[in-house]
This record gives C-alpha cells, sequence and structure tokens, in this order.
C-alpha cells in the first residue's frame, strides 16, 4: 500500500534508504552519540586517546581529502574553475610555508582564521543538505524564504562566533569575554541564541507549511538540528570530536553518492556502484593520511617545529576545503550537481 | 574562480604551476612519509615539544613566551608536570623575577 502524499513529503525523497540518509546524512546516528554521552558522562564514550586518532582519520581526515579527490575527478571541472583547481593549491601552499616561518606573528591568525570559518562551514553544509533534499524531493523554496532559512541555519555559527575564546569575536576583540561591559550582553546574546538555534528551525518549518502548504522534508530538518546539537549540547559536554567525525561522515556520504552517480552517468563506465564508492574513499583515505600524518613532517625536516607545522598544516587543509567545498556544491542550473540531486536511486 | 572569457591563454601557465605543485606536494608527503617511518620507534609528541621550549624559554627568563607554550602543554597533556611549570612561569611572569 502506497503511504499518503503528506507522509512520503515528509519523509523526503531519500538518496539511498531512509535509514542510511536519517543516520549519516541527517546526523541520526550524532544524536544517538550525544544522549549515550550525555547518559555515561564518557566524553570518549569508551574509546581510548590511542585508538581516536584511527576514527579521526577514518572519518574526518578523510572527508577533508574527499573535496579534494571530488574537485579533481568531476568531469569539466578543470576548464570551468581553472584558478580553484590550478592555481589555489600553490597559493594555499605559500601561505602556509609563510606562516609556518612567522608562527607567532602570522601563524597564530591563521589558526584563530579556520577556528573562526569552522563553525560557518559546519552550518552551511547543513543549509546545503536541507537545500539539497528540498529540491530532491520537490519541495522547491523562493529566494527570500531561502535567506530566510540560510540565516537560521547561522544561528550555531553566531553562537560559535561570540563564545570561543581563541576564534571569533574572541580573536577580533579578546577582551570581549572579560570585559564587564560586554561579558553580561555577550553571555545574554548566547543564552538567547542557544534558544533560537532548535526553536527557529522548527518555527520555520510551521510557517511554511501554514503559509502555503509547504513540507520541510524531516531529513532536512535533521540535518539543521544535528549541527545546532553539535555546537551547543556536544561542546558543552567536552565531547566536541564527536561533531567533527559525524560532520565528515555525513560529508562523507554525500560526497560519495555524488561522485557514484556521476562515475556512473560516464558514456565510458564499466564498472558498478560498489567499485567506485570503494576507490574514491581509498583515495580520499590515502590523501586525507598524507596530508594529515605526513604533510607536517616535512616541515620538521626542514627545520620547523612539529607543533606549529601539525597545526598551522591542519589550518591550511582546512581553509583550503572550506574554498573548495563552495564551489563543488552549487546546484546552478547548468550545474551537474542539480542532475545529480534529482536523479533516481 | 572562472576564467574570464577571452583569456584561455591563462590555461598554460596554470597548468604548468599546477603540475609544479603537485610534484612539490607530492615531494613533500614521500619526505614526510619518509621522516617518519624513520622516527616511528619514537614518535615526537607535540605536548611534549611544547614543554620542551616552555621550559627553555623559562630558563632564558623569557616568561610571556614561555606562558604561551605552557599553556598549550599543559592543554594538550593535561599532565601535572605541564600544569606545575605554567605555574611557575606564570608566577615568575607576575612576579618579574629573575630566572
Amino acid at each position: 500500500m502506497k503511504p499518503p502524499a503528506w507522509q512520503s513529503a515528509l519523509l523526503g525523497r531519500t538518496f539511498l534508504h531512509p535509514l542510511f540518509d536519517y543516520l549519516l546524512i541527517g546526523g541520526g546516528l550524532s544524536l544517538v552519540c550525544t544522549l549515550l554521552v550525555f547518559h555515561s558522562q564518557d566524553p570518549l564514550l569508551g574509546w581510548n586517546t590511542d585508538s581516536l586518532p584511527f576514527l579521526i582519520l577514518l572519518s574526518n581526515s578523510a572527508h577533508f581529502a574527499a573535496s579534494t579527490v571530488r574537485l579533481y575527478s568531476k568531469p569539466g571541472v578543470r576548464s570551468e574553475h581553472p584558478l580553484l583547481t590550478m592555481l589555489f593549491p600553490l597559493l594555499t601552499m605559500v601561505v602556509l610555508v609563510v606562516c609556518v616561518a612567522f608562527p607567532l606573528h602570522l601563524g597564530k591568525h591563521l589558526q584563530a582564521f579556520y577556528l573562526t570559518w569552522s563553525p560557518y562551514h559546519y552550518a552551511a553544509q547543513a543549509y546545503g543538505l536541507a537545500i539539497i533534499y528540498c529540491v530532491r524531493s520537490g519541495s522547491v523554496l523562493e529566494k527570500i524564504e531561502k535567506r530566510v532559512f540560510r540565516w537560521i541555519c547561522m544561528v550555531p555559527f553566531l553562537l560559535a562566533f561570540l563564545g570561543a575564546p581563541h576564534a571569533g569575536l574572541g580573536w577580533l576583540y579578546p577582551a570581549a569575554h572579560t570585559n564587564p561591559l560586554t561579558a553580561p550582553v555577550l553571555a545574554l546574546i548566547r543564552t538567547g541564541l542557544i534558544a533560537a538555534a532548535f526553536l527557529l528551525p522548527l518555527a520555520f518549518a510551521i510557517y511554511m507549511y501554514r503559509r502555503r502548504r509547504f513540507i520541510l522534508p524531516l531529513v532536512a530538518l535533521l540535518a539543521v538540528l544535528s549541527n545546532s546539537v553539535w555546537w551547543v549540547v556536544l561542546d558543552y559536554l567536552s565531547a566536541f570530536f564527536w561533531a567533527t567525525i559525524f560532520h565528515g561522515l555525513q560529508y562523507l556520504a554525500i560526497v560519495t553518492l555524488f561522485h557514484v552517480r556521476e562515475q556512473k552517468n560516464l558514456p565510458a563506465n564499466q564498472h558498478g556502484p560498489l567499485y567506485h564508492a570503494t576507490r574514491f574513499y581509498m583515495v580520499s583515505l590515502l590523501l586525507g593520511y598524507g596530508l594529515f600524518y605526513c604533510w607536517p613532517y616535512a616541515f620538521v625536516l626542514t627545520g620547523f617545529g612539529l607543533a606549529e607545522s601539525v597545526l598551522l598544516v591542519t589550518a591550511t587543509i582546512n581553509i583550503h576545503h572550506f574554498v573548495v567545498d563552495a564551489y563543488i556544491w552549487r546546484l546552478g542550473r547548468t550545474d551537474s550537481n542539480s542532475r545529480l540531486v534529482t536523479q533516481p536511486v | 574562480m572562472t576564467t574570464p572569457a577571452g583569456r584561455r591563454w591563462l590555461h598554460v601557465p596554470l597548468a604548468i604551476f599546477f603540475r609544479l605543485t603537485a610534484i612539490l606536494l607530492f615531494a613533500a608527503l614521500f619526505a614526510g612519509l619518509a621522516y617518519e617511518l624513520s622516527r616511528s620507534r619514537h614518535p615526537p609528541d607535540i605536548a611534549e615539544s611544547y614543554l620542551a621550549e616552555g621550559y627553555r624559554l623559562v630558563q632564558a627568563g623569557r616568561y610571556e613566551e614561555a606562558v604561551r607554550r605552557l599553556q598549550v602543554a599543559a592543554e594538550i597533556s593535561q599532565e601535572d608536570v605541564a600544569y606545575n611549570m605554567l605555574a611557575e612561569a606564570e608566577a615568575k611572569l607576575e612576579g618579574g623575577q629573575a630566572p
């Protein structure tokens, strides 16, 4: 028996299977993890500090590399974005070398810049995923509605911007959290933003339904709310590394789906989805290992300190990833992504 | 980051830049891998490196820089030795003591 139309619209049109999409891409698994951390009061959930780096390599490091792998495997991307694909890597490397050479004057600002941008990137990913599911489910938001929804998705970023001690406002105006005039105002704004991070997405969904019977797919709402949980609850529980792991998993799942569809659409394709997915992940994993675990040692080998090499290589890879992501997820009419989003399973 | 129309000639130097970057990056990755493998028996520790640097700066009387390094060492390692050294450096910084 076919479910009623409203039920299908609420569930949304998933990519692989509702369970996969809701748990991995929507971030449902991260909410289960948050509950476990909260219940056990153990931020590591039984993992020790020796085994946790493997989890980070498998998810987070691979996800950073995956954006680069996707960038260079996307057909026609070099002629479409020549500066991004061919010049930007060199610029990134030059900035990295200069910052490693002057860690106290430049490096610390690069670090603060990446830490400021990171919550924005998370929020933008949540918004992007929500829009992808809306488009896929046939629920298209108007321009002004998209703008409002984007601002709602940015609330966790604003929260992190105002609250981070060494990034965001704490970087631009270090005394903000200690100044007797600004500190209480900031605390008040942050309390308001915490409530807004959870209430506004729900209010938007209800408003849209009442306004024009628009049903926001639950998986889209889940992606946005998961990001709020990461920046509020996990941060509070000192378990933010779980957020980076689930953000990585979420990214790897969606980017692999796009890559597989793209490769399968190529006329010369001779392989199945499992081959493309495995190959894409293995290349990302290998590159992630090289970038995060080998590249810093090249700087150490040339006489730079290990700490600044590791921290600044990480910061640079993050920034490169943020910039690349702004281009590879575009859903313009001429972009191949639009075709991939609406393509059936 | 698209190339403006009529500037397609840019593709040739850009492609050369890209190849050079790729060669440089992969050379760095392999050098880093070789270095890491050669030192895998005694992997250097970031907290340890900050602690040693902090200790050196305390000895040199550069307390402000030492406090910054030791704060990181204490945060990463969560070990008593880092906290003790940090407290010592902070006290010396406040008191303006000689080493």
